[in-house]
Parts: C-alpha cells; sequence; structure tokens
C-alpha cells in the first residue's frame, strides 16, 4: 500500500514508523515537503488513486487567525471557523483522487498552561481548538473515504514528554517519537480496517481471565468477580469491555479448559457476570487442545483464523496457540487483571470502517443460528430442515439506507465472493454511476428463527447480450440455505426483463473463496472456460423450493435508484 | 558512570532509530558500528532521532542533562564522533564537564 504523507511540520519520522511497521499490509511511505499543505492538497497525489493520504497538521500551521490566538491576539472566531472550513474542503477536493485520506485531529502542539483558568473562555486556545475540530470533523464526515483520527490519544499514549522543545528547535517536529509511533499504528490500523483486515472474534479464556479463581475447585459461588474486591471490580470492568466490542460487530466466544456444565453454570448463575449465554458467539469448554477447539470454533462459526483474537491469562496456552496458528492473533497480557480492561481497549485490530445495525445484532444473530442448528438436529434430512426453516429473501436496489453495509459485506467477505473486490464507498459510487448498465442489489435474509440482515450484496453489468456479474457477495451466516440459487434465480429472471440473452459469471479464486468457486460448479451454469460460467436466460433458472423470494426492483426502476445513488 | 554504562545507553538510542527502519536495515549494536560519515548508516534525520534519545537517555538514566551538541548545530557534518564508541566518549566526556 502507498502511503503519502502531508504536513506542515517535518512529519518524516511518523512517515519512517508507518515504512517499518511489520503489520500487514506493508507500506511504501512518500512525505510532501513540510510546510506546503495547501499547495500539496491543490496537486495531483504522487501514488494515484490506489493511495492512502495522511494529513497532520498543527493548527496554527494551517489556521492562521489560530495562529493569532497563540500570539495572545484577540481574533475573529468567525473567520477562524471559515478557515477550517476551506482547509476541509481542500482535503475533500484532494480525496476524489485517492483511496482514503486520513486526517489528524488538531491538538495543542506546545507545552503551557495557555491562559490557565481562561482557557476555555472565549479568548482560550483550548475552546478554539475544540470548536475547530469538531468543525474540521463534522465537514469531512459528509465526504466518503475521508476519516479523522484521534491526536489526542497519541499525546495521551506517549505520556508526559511528548512535546519536547528540542525536537522541535532541533527538527522542526514538535512530536516525540512514541507520538509519532502511536501516530503510525492508527494509519495502520486504519489502513488495515479500509480493506476489510478487522478482527472480528475474540476467543476468551475463563479462569483468571473472565473471572478470578478455579471455578472448577472453588464453585461458582467462590470465584473472584464484582463484590467488594478490587480485583473482583477487575474482572467485571474486563467484561464490559468484551461487551462493548458486541457492540460494534466484534463476537466473544469462550475456549477453555474446564467441565462445560460447570462453566455454562457459573456463566449463567453468579449474579455479576456481564457477559451472558446469549452475549456469546460460541464456545468450546473442554479439556482439548485449545488450537484445535480454536479451528473448530471457527469452523462451526464460518470465519477464518485471521479473525480471531484469542486472550489467556496463561503464557503456555498463548505459546501453543501462537505457535500452532500463527494467523491467529495471541496479544500478550498483562500478569494483574487489573489491566485486562486497558489491554483490550489499546488492541488496534478491531478497527472499522463503519458501525452498522447489522453489526450492533450480529452477537444475537449468532444466537439465533445456535439455535437454528440445534433445532436442524432433529430433522432427518437436510431438504426437510430447510424447509422447515421459512427462509424470506428480500432484494432490494442499493440506495443511501443500506450502501454502507452493503460495502462492509464486500469488503469484508472472503469466503462466498466471486471476485473477492475491495472498493471504497467512494470508488463503488462512481463505478455505479459510470455506466447505467451497471446495477447493484442489497440481499436481506430472515427465516423463522430471526433476522439475519442485509448478507448479501449482487451487482452485475450488462453489455450487449450479456449480463455479466460483477459482484456476488454472501456472508458466511446466510451461506448454504440455498440464498445463493435464489440470487442467481433473481439475476436471470432480470436479465430475462432486461433481454439480455446469457448470464456470465466469472470467479477470480484466492485462497479463501472455494466455498464460492464450489457453489457456480455445481450450479447448472456451464464453465465454458477456467472459472467462468455462462447461462442461457432462455434457459431459466429455478427458484429453490421453501423459500419466499420479495423483490423491491423491477429492472426500469432500479436503474433510475442506481443513478441516484452514483 | 562508565564506558559501559554509556555504550548501553548509545544502544538504547539506536533501539529507538532501529524502530524507524525494516527489519533488513537495521543499525547493529556494536561499539565499533559506524553512525555517521562516510559508510555511515544515518542520515540527517536519523543522526538527529539518534543525538535527542542519547540525551533524553542521560537525563533518565543519571538525572544530567547534556547538550551533545552544544554550539555545534545539528549537521553531521560538523560532527567528530563517528561511531558507536565514539559517542560513549562524548557523552562522557559532556557528563564530567563542569
Amino acid at each position: 500500500m502507498n502511503v503519502f504523507l502531508i504536513s506542515d511540520f517535518n512529519a518524516e519520522a511518523a512517515g519512517r514508523y508507518i515504512g517499518a511497521d511489520r503489520s500487514t499490509p506493508a507500506c511504501d511511505v512518500k512525505v510532501a515537503p513540510y510546510g506546503q499543505v495547501f499547495q500539496t492538497l491543490a496537486s495531483s497525489p504522487p501514488f494515484g488513486r490506489d493511495s492512502v493520504s495522511f494529513v497532520w497538521t498543527r493548527p496554527e500551521g494551517v489556521i492562521r487567525e489560530y495562529a493569532q490566538l497563540l500570539g495572545g491576539e484577540v481574533v475573529d472566531a468567525d473567520q477562524m471557523l471559515r478557515e477550517v472550513d476551506a482547509f476541509a474542503e481542500a482535503i475533500k477536493r484532494f480525496a476524489r483522487q485517492t483511496k482514503l485520506v486520513l486526517v489528524a485531529s488538531w491538538v495543542n502542539s506546545k507545552n503551557g498552561r495557555g491562559l490557565g483558568m481562561l482557557e476555555w473562555g472565549v479568548h482560550g486556545r483550548a475552546f478554539h481548538l475544540a470548536q475547530m475540530n469538531v468543525r474540521l470533523a463534522t465537514s469531512l464526515a459528509e465526504a466518503g473515504g475521508i476519516y479523522v483520527l484521534d491526536a489526542a490519544r497519541w499525546i495521551e499514549e506517549a505520556g508526559a514528554s511528548s512535546r519536547p522543545p528540542k525536537h522541535w528547535f532541533a527538527m522542526k517536529c514538535p512530536f516525540s517519537e512514541e507520538v509519532s509511533q502511536a501516530a503510525a499504528r492508527d494509519v495502520k490500523a486504519a489502513i488495515r480496517a479500509s480493506i476489510g483486515q478487522t478482527r472480528k472474534i475474540v476467543m476468551v479464556d475463563l479462569d483468571d481471565t473472565l473471572w478470578g479463581g478455579i471455578v472448577g475447585d472453588d464453585g461458582w459461588q467462590n470465584i473472584r468477580l464484582g463484590g467488594h474486591d478490587h480485583v473482583g471490580e477487575a474482572y467485571v470492568e474486563f467484561q464490559r469491555a468484551l461487551k462493548e466490542l458486541t457492540r460494534r460487530g466484534i463476537q466473544i466466544a469462550i475456549v477453555s479448559k474446564n467441565e462445560e456444565a460447570t462453566a455454562l453454570e457459573a456463566i449463567d448463575c453468579h449474579p455479576e457476570m456481564v457477559l451472558r449465554r446469549d452475549d456469546l458467539a460460541g464456545w468450546r469448554i473442554n479439556w482439548n487442545d485449545k488450537a484445535q477447539n480454536i479451528v473448530d470454533l471457527v469452523a462451526d462459526l464460518n470465519l477464518g483464523l485471521t479473525a480471531v483474537v484469542f486472550i489467556d491469562d496463561n503464557p503456555a496456552e498463548r505459546a501453543r496457540v501462537r505457535d500452532a496458528l500463527p494467523d491467529v492473533l495471541v496479544p500478550e497480557w498483562p500478569k494483574s487483571p487489573v489491566s485486562y480492561a486497558d489491554a483490550l481497549r489499546a488492541l488496534d485490530c478491531f478497527e472499522q470502517a463503519a458501525i452498522t445495525e447489522e453489526d450492533r445484532r450480529r452477537t444475537r444473530m449468532y444466537v439465533v443460528d445456535r439455535q437454528r442448528q440445534e433445532a436442524s438436529a432433529t430433522f432427518e434430512s437436510l431438504d426437510e430442515w430447510q424447509a422447515s426453516l421459512d427462509v424470506r429473501i428480500d432484494i432490494s436496489s442499493i440506495d443511501e439506507s443500506n450502501i454502507k453495509r452493503s460495502l462492509q459485506l464486500i469488503n469484508k467477505t472472503n469466503q462466498m465472493t466471486l471476485k473477492t473486490r475491495r472498493v471504497t464507498e467512494a470508488e463503488f459510487r462512481s463505478w455505479l454511476a459510470a455506466d447505467e448498465d451497471r446495477a447493484a442489489f442489497a440481499v436481506t435474509v430472515s427465516d423463522r428463527f430471526g433476522d439475519l440482515g442485509l448478507t448479501g450484496v449482487c451487482s452485475w453489468q450488462r453489455s450487449g447480450e450479456n449480463l455479466e456479474i460483477v459482484d456476488f457477495v454472501l456472508s458466511c451466516r446466510a451461506m448454504g440455505r440455498k440464498v445463493e440459487e435464489a440470487i442467481v434465480h433473481f439475476v436471470t429472471t432480470v436479465a430475462k426483463r432486461l433481454q439480455a440473452k446469457v448470464v456470465v459469471a466469472r470467479a477470480i479464486p484466492t485462497a479463501r473463496n472455494a466455498p464460492c468457486l464450489a457453489f457456480w460448479q455445481r450450479s447448472g451454469f456451464r464453465e465454458t472456460e477456467k472459472h467462468a460460467f455462462v447461462h442461457l436466460v432462455s434457459d431459466g433458472y429455478a427458484m429453490p423450493l421453501g423459500i419466499t423470494l420479495n423483490s423491491h426492483v423491477t429492472a426500469d426502476a432500479n436503474q433510475h435508484s442506481l443513478r441516484d445513488v452514483g | 558512570m562508565n564506558s559501559q554504562q554509556a555504550l548501553d545507553i548509545v544502544f538504547d538510542a539506536i533501539d529507538v532509530v532501529n524502530r524507524q527502519r525494516a527489519d533488513d536495515n537495521q543499525i547493529s549494536k556494536r561499539s565499533d558500528v559506524i553512525l555517521i560519515g562516510d559508510g555511515g548508516a544515518l542520515d540527517s534525520l536519523g543522526f538527529v532521532t539518534l543525538i535527542l534519545a542519547i540525551e533524553r537517555r542521560v537525563a533518565d538514566v543519571v538525572g544530567v542533562e547534556i547538550e551533545l551538541l552544544d554550539g555545534e548545530g545539528y549537521g553531521v557534518e560538523s560532527f567528530d564522533s563517528r561511531t558507536a564508541s565514539s559517542f560513549c566518549d562524548l557523552i562522557l566526556a559532556r557528563i564530567s564537564a563542569p
């Protein structure tokens, strides 16, 4: 990934930290000459459209009125905000030429007390800095592909020596190496999020991790959790931190060496448990190897190992999982439970480009799926079970209400995806807008157990008599329920209305989308060349039995709607 | 402070510089490693980073604020010390200066 760094100060150190960071993706960094922020933003990025830009400025370096405030002058607050608007507009114009723009929020670059008790008065820099930051973030939020990073946290992380005066005098960088390093870490985390490299599940141990003590020995009544005990309080806080993650769409699962019944009794009965069974996407509580348990659980949940973070207080278990499953992130873990919650909240692997309604409901979806699987055991055949589910599929045009979730699905799905396309919202909008023969749809699935949410995306490009599927993406939650066939039925039906003669699907195989390739190979489409599947529209495509399909689009209406989105 | 302690400080500072460098471009922590000048591992930003890191580390370890480049600016070209070991000598000289 190419990264272009724009700054009014010497930010070369941050550029070097980004370049030297071992986490994926590897980055090639170019730093613009410092002090030429507006000139640089007015020009073309050196790496072209597929690059990331990082804009890190001091407020006094780009907002003249604020510089005058620092000099003790009385300033015009409205003029200051107009300058912020102009800066935001320059960034937005620049952002149209690049994949992703990251902008550091403004922090005070000088030490000292300012106006002391008047800092938050109308002449105080703290007051104006806060106003300027809100104005900047609000303005940039209107544009896609621009994210404001919280620079105040970098200063906090670096501690008391975050702004060594000698750094400014010697190399025109107001910040210490620690601040630049924290900035680099956040930039890398945001880049990973933008390309879908986000961890999706935390698998956590129980004894001395989720609570203090050994539940098998002590009984759930005697584990350390809450109560008038600072260590017990720390475990509760750690559980709260885990629960916060579930509200962002990150799942929690248990991997523990214990008797399952004993452990689940503690989870169900202890009055101070924050996490209950319904907060868990799954568990493997037994005496087996934890690495094997993780592999099994990941398979059950239709996730990849690269989605997993494993947390265990025992260094031997951590080493075992790290050694056996290098794709799993196993953070070093503090010895004291007092630091557990902070350690979890400091992890930078859960970054997301957006948080959608589906994210907030994802745990509930896993719980419902567990009930669904339990129910399946009572049926003799898969078809019988499938028919009993009463699957309902809604297909509607991608519009403002669902584009964020649709893009998230396109960018995060690795298994049931035809081309594993990675695309920003701006790129997707402009792709749709560029040709009225392109169309894109969101697929929502529900069944008698509950709503799986927006779990599929399909788009196509029509050219002449062919209608070629571009995106064919389905969340692992909905895989294997004949939703795939229902989408193909929909595509073929619309293709007929559009008077296309052939539907084409060209798969781009990756290490992880074998399920998608396998689906197309058994789909009834003919593989006319390697990984290219075709089907005559005149042959029709049967709708799977037991599924109700509601299409909220007609071919013509869809075209209009999509032009609006674009 | 003795020579070994001073060398440890230089190595700590090299760690700071190395964090800005790729894995295959790390500066080795040897007393004879050439840091600046002909065949030196550092460019000007690396040089200033090293100097500031040494000064901070000395202040942390012995509680003495020193200026390695007192009166010489921050240019590589005006600096005599080249190896890690010659940086140690400079640190010791600055600490013992009246």
